[in-house]
């Protein structure tokens, strides 16, 4: 079992009466790269800003590497942080950015200049270091705190949306750099972002929260293949969600019928009993077109969309349940032309189903 | 045919005309007429006599003694030495004062910045002589301070600290009349301050003084050095505090300069004093404007 890097323990925090973090735990593993995903507002910044010690928690634990930590002051913390808006020194040259955290520590000059070296070399900004820090494009900036906040070789480092002020293409190229850099250096990244696919694509495990509260933890692969609730399941990509009661269920299928009569034959097993009413979740690109009568549901086809690289069919079951599929370009070819208005049937693998029980 | 370049810069002209003529009349000709009464001969009974004269100027340095011969007199070069002494103090001790006053109500919200900065200048907006006439009561003798030391025998009777008439009374009260003039340049600067940066500062492992002494002096300097410049001013050029709280020991540049309009009678004098003056503030405002400059070229706008 690796190491814990930092141990959250039940965090409460109140504005007045505000509550903006619920109870929230999480054990974050040494070297990881977690994210923090959920939409505006719903406690992101607030839970790295405790972490980081900008803000005080109402109640609960903080450790980092086993030791509390939550009555420390932030500069008295081996954490760094990359803000969102940089915040870079202007008065400073990029060298004098990237040093202050080792000056602060009291290293010595020919540290420094050796440590502020190989983080200019680190991020690619080798010619930069007797520049000021104004007047540089925003990429730029982001790689000189990222720099910065690297030097002093935090324990761990929080990000909170780096990349949100950048370009869509910047974007794409910072999210594979800020992967490399993580491995490249061993420290634990804890990063904030309400973008799904920045979340996905970088990280080893994700926490999706909403209201203040952790819904779910798990690798970018159980979040998006296996959601524990509706929340999760809808914030996370294109979906099918179909309110359901367990009719029937025994250890090897179970029968789910929808409110409007559908009945959905299952090969798996629930630990639910029988007359739950809970939500079942299926992935568009999961749900297969056949033939109506072989599926597991007979459905109407009523729309088609074409976007290039994928298309989309929307189908409704017999009590108007609405359900999407979604072809690639290449799944299609060879695929008999269908019309709006067509018999289908739906199919999809069984465990490609996940039960939303909240 | 003229172009909208010049246009403009024909109607910015009009525009400011009324500026220069306010400039103009009220404050470049009377000067011109101080700087030529300071060359003119004295008059005892007031007035001048339209004379070319130094001897103004050379009175800063020089008597004349019995024999009308020139002898080096310091007593005058020693109220210059002083004033520029006690304005400094006084703004040292504005700045020490004043910068933790306008970071703390920098750090207050919108509503309360507001309120505070109000009762930051509402000093002004009580007679000055009242004022200071509350820290004659204070510092006198016999006074506010003295008084409970009486009673409890810490003193005699009728025994004081001799806090009134001495150059630390002198300090007290230009730093009490002018401090406003350093809280809010230094403020209106803290405002513009993102204090971000200073989370920036705590992150990397600077304290509390760390973050200032790093961070905030250095963004804020611009508006300690105008309220430096806008306390040092009217500190060297001061008369009313300075002749309550300092007495006729404690002669200033600006006590000086009123000395020798009122009791005295020597304008030529009086003139040359307040040019002298003139020439501190000009050297301020150089210094000031190279302060500015090179902290512009510093940030790279
Ligand atoms: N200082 C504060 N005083 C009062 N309420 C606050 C304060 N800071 C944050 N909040 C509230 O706490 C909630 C959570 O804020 P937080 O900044 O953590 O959200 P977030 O998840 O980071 O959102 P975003 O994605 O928009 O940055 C919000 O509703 C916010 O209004
Ligand atoms: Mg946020």
């Amino acid at each position: 079992m690796a190491e814990i890097a930092v141990d959250v323990q039940n965090i409460v925090k109140h504005y007045g009466s505000f509550v903006a973090l619920n109870d929230v735990s999480l054990s974050i593993q040494d070297n990881e790269f977690f994210t923090l995903l959920g939409p505006s507002g719903c406690g992101k910044t607030t839970l790295l800003r405790s972490i980081a010690g900008f803000e005080e928690v109402t109640e609960g634990k903080i450790f980092l590497y086993g030791e509390e930590i939550e009555d420390l002051a932030p500069h008295q913390r081996p954490i760094n942080t990359v803000f969102q808006h940089y915040a870079l020194f202007p008065h400073m040259t990029v060298h004098d950015n990237i040093a202050f955290g080792l000056k602060r520590l009291g290293k010595s000059q020919a540290e420094i200049d050796k440590t502020v070296k190989e983080m200019l070399a680190l991020v690619q900004m080798e010619d930069f270091g007797n520049r000021r820090t104004n007047n540089m494009s925003g990429g730029q900036m982001q790689r000189i705190a990222l720099a910065r906040a690297l030097a002093p070789k935090p324990k761990v480092l929080l990000l909170d949306e780096p990349l949100s002020a950048l370009d869509l293409k910047l974007r794409q190229a910072m999210r594979d750099e800020l992967q490399k850099l993580q491995r490249d250096t061993g420290i634990t990244f804890i990063f904030v972002t309400h973008d799904q696919d920045e979340a996905m694509s970088m990280s080893d495990r994700i926490a999706v929260m909403s209201n203040g509260q952790v819904q779910q933890v798990g690798t970018p692969d159980e979040i998006y293949n296996r959601p524990k609730s509706r929340f999760v399941a809808d914030f996370i990509g294109d979906t099918n969600i179909v309110d359901v009661t367990i009719e029937a269920t025994d250890a090897k299928s179970t029968l789910y019928r929808s409110k409007g009569g559908v009945g959905l034959q299952v090969e798996r097993a629930t630990d639910l009993t029988v007359g739950a009413e809970i939500s079942i979740n299926v992935r568009p690109e999961n749900v297969v077109i056949v033939d109506a009568g072989k599926g597991r549901a007979d459905a109407t086809l009523t729309h088609k969309s074409f976007f290039g690289r994928t298309s989309i069919y929307s189908m409704e079951l017999n009590d108007g349940t609405l359900i999407k599929s979604r072809y690639s370009s290449r799944d299609e070819l060879g695929r008999k032309e269908m019309a709006i208005g067509d018999s289908v049937g739906i199919d999809f693998a069984a465990d490609t189903l996940a039960e939303l029980t909240s | 045919m003229s172009t909208a370049f010049e246009k403009s810069a024909r109607t910015r002209w009009l525009a400011l005309s009324p500026t220069y003529l306010i400039i103009g009349i009220f404050m470049m000709i009377p000067l011109c007429i101080m700087i030529g009464i300071s060359f003119m001969e004295q008059n005892v009974y007031g007035g001048v006599h339209p004379n070319v004269s130094f001897a103004a100027y050379q009175q800063i340095l020089f008597e004349t003694d019995f024999d009308e011969n020139l002898v080096f007199d310091p007593s005058y070069l020693v109220i210059i030495g002083r004033s520029l002494l006690l304005a400094g103090i006084a703004t040292v001790v504005t700045v020490l004062v004043g910068f933790p006053v306008a970071y703390y109500i920098a750090r207050q919200n919108e509503r309360r910045r507001n309120l505070l900065i109000f009762l930051v200048t509402l000093p002004f907006w009580t007679n000055m002589l009242i004022r200071i006439f509350a820290w004659l009561l204070i510092l006198g003798r016999g006074g506010v301070i003295d008084a409970p030391l009486r009673f409890l025998g810490v003193l005699d009777a009728d025994g004081s600290l001799g806090l009134l008439y001495s150059p630390g009374a002198v300090v007290l009260g230009l730093t009490y009349t002018y401090l406003p003039l350093m809280v809010l340049p230094i403020y209106a600067s803290l405002e513009k301050l993102d204090f971000r940066l200073v989370e920036a500062a705590a992150d990397l492992y600077s304290n509390k003084w760390g973050a200032i002494r790093h961070v905030v002096i250095p963004l804020t300097g611009p508006g300690i050095a105008a309220g430096a410049i806008l306390v040092f001013i009217p500190c060297m050029g001061d008369f009313i505090t300075v002749d309550m709280l300092g007495g006729a020991k404690n002669l200033m540049l600006g006590t000086l300069v009123q000395f020798q309009f009122s009791t005295a009678r020597n304008w030529p004098f009086g003139s040359a004093v307040a040019a002298i003056l003139l020439i501190f503030v000009i050297c301020n405002m150089l210094l000031y404007a190279r302060f500015t400059r090179a902290e512009r070229q510093r940030s790279g706008s």
